[in-house]
C-alpha cells in the first residue's frame, strides 16, 4: 500500500491485457509447420468434454480385452457397429456409438504414481522442478480468450479434492483456473452440481450494486497492477468471473430443473451422469472446455464387479451425450476426450485386483474432428507390451490440440521465464485418427 | 519517487498519515527511523543480523535493490496476520501510530510475540505443518485438539525440541502430553513406513517418499535406507511371536523381498541400542537423534518452515525436501540460522522476533524498484503477498465488523460452525500460491457473512458517530477493514458510493464495508 497515488496512474490496464502481459504469449516462427493441415480458422474451433477416469481406469477390461487370455479375466467381448472392432461387454451402449470412437490401445508412459501420471495426462508433461505446467482445459481456455463469455471458459465437474493443482491454470495465471462443481459432498447431487451463494444480496443490475462492483473491480486491478503475481492477480479474476457468473443467464446455464426428466434420466442420475448432462448445457452455450470426473479407478481389489459398476456409469451417460449432440447438430463441433492417469496391471493380483499398468493402456477420442469407427496401435496378446504404433502423451494431446483448433507450435511464457510450447516438441499428431 | 535506502524520505503514503494523523491524534507523523528497530534497550538480536547482513551481500552481488520499507500501518497489519493471526483493530491502528516513531516497531513485535493469541496462532501453523492430515475431512477432529496441546506447550516456553520428542515418543499411559500428541502417530496409522515418510519430511525436511518403493531418482536415498529408517518405528514386542525371545535389534523387512534390514540413521554415526527392548525403544532412540543440536537436518527444517510461514516461502523450495540445499543462494543464511537456533536452546519465539525484525521481513510488498523481476524469485528484495488462511480470514472479518475476535482457547463452542466453515472454504496449502476462487469469491460476496456487515458493530457505530463528517465516516470505515486511512484519490472513489450530503446510513456504510472486505487487499496479507 506504499504506492497509491502511483497505482491510481497505471489503473486503465484491462483484464485482457493484463492477461497478455502476464502470460507473454508468442508463436516460434522458426518452427516447420507439422505435417498435419491445421484449420486455424475460427468456425474450426471447437468445444471439449474430458471425461476424465479417475485413479487409473482398467482399459484391459473395457477398450482393449484380452478375452480367452489368462490376463483376461472374466470381461468378455461384444460386436460393435463397427466391423471387426470388439469392446468390453460393459459398453453395450458405446458399442452403438462406435463409428464415432476412436479407441488409441497403445499409449505408453513411465509414470506409475497417480500424482505425477495425473500430471502428465492432464497437461502433457512430467512434473518438472518449479514449473507450473497448465492443464489441458487452461491451455483450451488460454486459446479462446479473443471473446470474453459470461461463463467461465474452463469448468471441472466432481473433481476429487487434492487435485486443484493438476487442474489449474499454472503459469497461465489464475485468470485459466476452473470453475469446480460438484467437488463437496451434499445430499444430492442435484445440490451437489449447483452452485453456492450464485444470488447476490442486492440485485445485481441495480445502479447500487454496479456502482460497488465498479468500485471493488477497480481496486482490485490497482492492487493487482501493483503488487505482480498470481495471488493478487487471482483475486481480481475471480471477482470479475464471479460477477459474470451471477447474471441470470448464466445461473440459468447451471439449471438442471430446465431439461425434461427423460433425459436427466437417460444420462443416468448419478453425480457423473448429471454431470455429464451439466457438460452438454455448458458447451451448448460455447464454453469450451468442461471435463467430468468419474473416481473410483483405483482397483488394485477386487477389480472386476468394479469396472463392471463403473463402466455402466459412464456408458450410459456417455451414450446418451453423442445422442443429444447429434440431435443437436452438436456432434462435429464436440470433441469428447476418455482418459485416466494410467492402466491397469494385464497379470491379476491375488486380491482379484489389478495394480498401476502405465506401460500400454487405452484412451478414445470421438465426435468432433475425428474419425471413428477404428482402433488405432495394439498391445500384445498378453495385454502386457504395445507392439503396434505406440504413442505418448503429447502425442495424444497434440491430437486433441488440433481436432479442436489450437496450435500446438504456439508458447506461453512461463513462471521460469522460459517459454513452453502447449504441446512437447517431440509431440507427432496422430493423423489417422483425425477426420 | 521511493527511493533504495530504508532511510529513505517519507513513502507516498506519509501524506495520507500526516493528514489523519493532524486530525485525529493532533501531532505530526515523525520520520522514519534509520533501519528496522530492534528491541528498546537490547543489543541486536544476533539472528537477525544473521539476515540483515546475508541479504546485503546477496543483494549487492546480484545487483538487485529491495523495495524500501514497508510503512508503519501496513507493517501493523502484516505483523498483526502473522503473529496473531488477525487484522489490527481500528483502535489498534490509532494506538500503533501515536506510540513514539523510533521504537514503535520494537515494542510491538516484543508485545505481540509474547502474546496468548500468538501462542494460539503458532499452534495453528505448526499444526498444519505437523498433521496435515488433520486438514481433510477424515482426521479433520483431531486438529483443534492438537492446537490446543501445542498452544498450551508454547504459551508455557517449550523448547522446540522438548515439543518433537513429546511428539515422537507419545505412549497412551502419558496424561501430561494427552492423546493429542499421539495423534501424530495415530494419523500414521502406527505403521513404520507412513511415520518414517512423514517425520522424515516434516521433521528433517528429508523427502524418503520415493524411496519406500524404489531408489530416489534425484537424491541420494535408497530403498534399503527408508527401510532402515522406518525400522526405528517398529514395536518389537509384536514382531517376536514369543515371549522367551528377548529382543535385541530393530529390524523390518523390506516388503515383497526376503531382505531384512536394522535400524539405521540417516547418516553413518552407530545406531546404540539398550540390551533390552521396549516396545518404544525406537522411537525414543530415533527422537534423541532427531532432535540432537548435531543432527543437521533438524534445526534447517524448522528454521525454513518458520521462514516460510512469515515471508511466504522457504529460504530453500521445497519445504519437504532440503537435498538440494546447499545449493541454494541461501544456504549459507539457513545454516547460520539452524546453528544460532539449536545453540540458543531451540527457542521459537526467539527465531520468530529475529525474523520480523529484520529488513527483509519488512520491506514494502509493492513493486516499484523490483518490477523488473517480475513475479518469479526475487530473492526476497519485496514482501511476498500472501493468501489469508481460513483461519486468518474468518478472525479478520470478525475483527473489522467489531466483533469479539479472539478465542479464548481453540476448542472454542460459540460460532464454531460458522468458523469451521470458513476455514474449509479458504483453506490454502500455500499462502504465496494461494490463488482465490471464484466459488470462495461468491461465498465472501453472497454468502452468510456478507449479510452481517450492516448492522455489524463496527458500522453501528460509525453510522450512529456524532463527530464524524461524511469523509470521517469512510475514512472510519478503511481503517477497521484495511488498517489505513484512505488516499485522496481513494476517498473521491468512495465517496462516488454514498450520497452527496449528510451522515451516512448503515446501509450505505455497509455497502463500503462490503466493498473493501471483498476486495484483494482485505483478503492478503502484503
Amino acid at each position: 500500500m506504499s504506492n497509491h497515488s502511483s497505482s491510481f496512474r497505471s489503473s486503465n490496464l484491462s483484464r485482457r491485457d493484463w492477461l497478455r502481459v502476464a502470460t507473454g504469449t508468442a508463436v516460434a516462427p522458426w518452427l516447420a509447420p507439422l505435417a498435419s493441415a491445421v484449420a486455424a480458422s475460427p468456425e474450426r474451433k471447437r468445444s471439449c468434454i474430458l471425461l476424465w477416469m479417475n485413479g487409473g481406469p482398467s482399459t484391459i477390461d473395457l477398450w482393449d480385452v484380452k478375452a480367452g487370455h489368462e490376463h483376461g479375466g472374466p470381461t468378455k467381448t461384444i460386436a460393435t457397429r463397427t466391423p471387426g472392432l470388439e469392446l468390453s461387454e460393459h459398453l453395450p451402449q458405446l458399442a452403438r456409438w462406435s463409428d464415432h470412437l476412436a479407441v488409441i490401445r497403445s499409449l505408453t508412459t513411465k509414470e506409475g504414481d497417480h500424482g505425477r501420471a495425473s500430471h502428465l495426462l492432464r497437461s502433457g508433461y512430467a512434473p518438472q522442478g518449479a514449473i507450473q505446467f497448465p492443464a489441458l482445459g487452461a491451455l483450451v481456455a488460454r486459446d479462446r480468450t479473443e471473446v470474453v463469455r459470461d461463463l467461465p471458459d474452463y469448468v471441472s465437474i466432481a473433481p476429487p479434492r487434492g487435485t486443484e493443482f493438476n487442474l489449474a491454470g499454472g503459469f497461465l495465471g489464475p485468470g485459466f483456473n476452473p470453475l469446480v462443481l460438484g467437488q463437496e459432498p451434499a445430499p444430492t447431487v442435484d445440490q451437489a452440481l449447483q452452485i453456492a451463494n450464485l444470488r447476490p444480496h442486492a440485485p445485481l443490475e441495480s445502479a447500487e450494486t454496479s456502482a460497488r462492483l465498479d468500485v471493488l473491480s477497480r481496486r482490485n486491478r490497482r492492487f493487482a497492477a501493483s503488487r505482480p503475481g498470481a495471488v493478487a492477480a487471482s483475486g481480481l479474476s475471480a471477482v470479475d468471473g464471479a460477477v459474470r457468473l451471477m447474471k441470470e443467464s448464466s445461473a440459468e446455464a447451471f439449471d438442471l430443473t430446465q431439461e425434461l426428466e427423460g433425459t436427466r434420466d437417460a444420462y443416468g442420475r448419478s453425480l457423473f451422469g448429471q454431470g455429464v448432462l451439466l457438460a452438454r448445457r455448458l458447451i451448448e452455450r460455447d464454453v469450451p472446455f468442461v471435463e467430468v470426473t468419474l473416481d473410483g479407478w483405483d482397483t488394485h481389489a477386487n477389480n472386476f464387479a468394479q469396472v463392471a459398476e463403473l463402466a455402466a456409469v459412464f456408458d450410459r451417460a456417455w451414450s446418451a451425450l453423442m445422442q443429444d449432440l447429434q440431435d443437436r447438430g452438436r456432434l462435429d463441433s464436440t470433441l469428447v476426450v476418455w482418459m485416466g492417469e494410467f492402466g491397469r496391471t494385464p497379470r491379476i493380483n491375488a486380491q482379484t485386483g489389478r495394480d498401476h499398468w502405465p506401460q500400454g493402456f487405452s484412451t478414445v477420442l470421438a465426435g468432433g474432428g475425428i474419425r471413428g469407427g477404428q482402433a488405432f496401435g495394439a498391445t500384445s496378446p498378453d495385454g502386457t507390451t504395445v507392439i503396434d504404433r505406440p504413442v505418448n502423451v503429447p502425442d495424444v494431446l497434440a491430437t486433441i490440440c488440433t481436432a479442436l483448433g489450437i496450435d500446438c507450435r504456439t508458447s506461453h511464457l512461463s513462471n521460469v521465464n522460459r517459454p513452453i510450447w502447449v504441446v512437447d516438441q517431440s509431440a507427432a499428431v496422430i493423423e489417422e485418427v483425425l477426420g | 519517487m521511493p527511493s533504495l535506502a530504508p532511510a529513505a524520505a517519507l513513502p507516498l503514503p506519509a501524506r495520507f498519515w500526516v493528514c489523519l494523523l493532524v486530525v485525529l491524534l493532533g501531532r505530526p507523523l515523525a520520520a522514519r527511523g534509520e533501519g528496522p528497530p530492534g528491541p528498546i534497550g537490547t543489543a541486536p538480536e544476533p539472528m537477525t543480523v544473521q539476515i540483515d547482513s546475508h541479504f546485503e551481500r546477496l543483494w549487492g552481488d546480484l545487483k538487485i535493490r529491495p523495495e524500501p520499507l514497508s510503512d508503519d500501518a501496513e507493517f501493523l497489519r502484516r505483523l498483526s496476520l502473522d503473529l496473531i493471526g488477525r487484522i489490527p483493530t481500528s483502535a489498534e491502528v490509532r494506538e500503533f501510530l501515536a506510540a513514539p516513531a523510533a521504537t514503535r516497531r520494537g515494542v510491538l513485535i516484543e508485545r505481540l510475540v509474547a502474546s496468548p493469541a500468538h501462542s494460539l496462532h503458532r499452534a495453528n501453523i505448526w499444526r498444519r505443518i505437523l498433521l496435515p492430515q488433520a486438514s481433510a475431512a477424515e482426521y479433520a477432529a483431531l486438529a483443534l485438539p492438537f492446537e490446543a496441546w501445542l498452544q498450551k506447550e508454547f504459551a508455557q516456553g517449550t523448547p522446540y525440541d522438548r515439543l518433537i520428542t513429546q511428539l515422537l515418543t507419545a505412549t497412551h499411559s502419558d496424561r501430561e502430553t494427552s492423546s493429542a500428541a499421539m495423534s501424530f502417530l495415530a494419523v500414521g496409522e502406527r505403521k513404520p513406513e507412513n511415520l518414517a515418510a512423514s517425520s522424515s519430511r516434516l521433521l528433517l525436511g528429508v523427502n524418503l517418499d520415493c524411496a519406500q518403493c524404489h531408489d530416489h531418482p534425484f537424491a541420494r536415498w535408497s530403498n534399503r535406507q527408508f527401510w532402515e529408517f522406518a525400522a526405528f518405528f517398529v514395536a518389537p514386542e509384536s514382531a517376536t511371536e514369543t515371549a522367551t525371545q528377548i529382543p535385541t535389534a530393530l529390524t523390518i523387512r523390506i516388503p515383497q523381498t526376503d531382505q531384512v534390514v536394522a535400524a539405521r540413521w540417516l547418516s553413518d554415526e552407530p545406531v546404540v541400542l539398550p540390551s533390552t527392548l521396549q516396545r518404544d525403544t525406537g522411537r525414543h532412540v530415533l527422537a534423541a537423534w532427531i532432535t540432537s543440536r548435531d543432527n543437521p537436518y533438524f534445526a534447517r527444517n524448522a528454521v525454513n518452515r518458520t521462514w516460510a510461514s512469515l515471508l511466504g516461502r522457504g529460504l530453500v523450495e521445497p519445504l519437504d525436501d532440503l537435498s538440494a540445499a546447499s545449493r541454494s543462494e541461501h544456504a549459507p543464511l539457513l545454516d547460520d540460522l539452524a546453528r544460532s537456533f539449536a545453540e540458543t536452546g531451540f527457542d521459537l519465539s526467539r527465531l520468530t522476533r529475529a525474523i520480523v525484525t529484520s529488513q527483509v521481513y519488512q520491506l514494502s510488498s509493492a513493486a516499484i524498484v523490483t518490477r523488473d523481476l517480475g513475479s518469479g524469485d526475487t530473492h526476497f528484495a519485496r514482501m511476498a503477498v500472501r493468501g489469508l488462511s481460513g483461519e486468518q480470514l474468518y478472525a479478520s472479518l470478525r475483527t473489522a465488523a467489531g466483533f469479539p475476535f479472539e478465542r479464548a482457547d481453540p476448542v472454542d463452542r460459540g460460532g464454531a460452525r460458522e468458523r469451521q466453515r470458513v476455514v474449509a472454504a479458504f483453506a490454502t496449502d500455500q499462502p504465496a500460491n494461494a490463488q482465490r476462487s471464484i466459488l470462495q469469491t461468491l461465498e465472501l460476496m453472497n454468502g452468510p457473512l456478507g449479510r452481517e456487515w450492516t448492522s455489524s458493530p463496527t458500522v453501528t457505530a460509525i453510522a450512529s458517530s456524532p463527530f464524524l463528517n461524511r469523509d470521517g465516516q469512510l475514512k472510519g470505515v478503511c481503517l477497521a477493514t484495511l488498517g489505513r486511512a484512505p488516499g485522496d484519490e481513494e476517498l473521491t472513489e468512495l465517496r462516488m458510493l454514498v450520497p452527496d450530503r449528510g451522515s451516512l446510513s448503515p446501509e450505505h456504510l455497509g455497502g463500503v464495508f462490503w466493498v473493501l472486505v471483498n476486495s484483494t487487499e482485505f483478503s492478503t496479507n502484503h
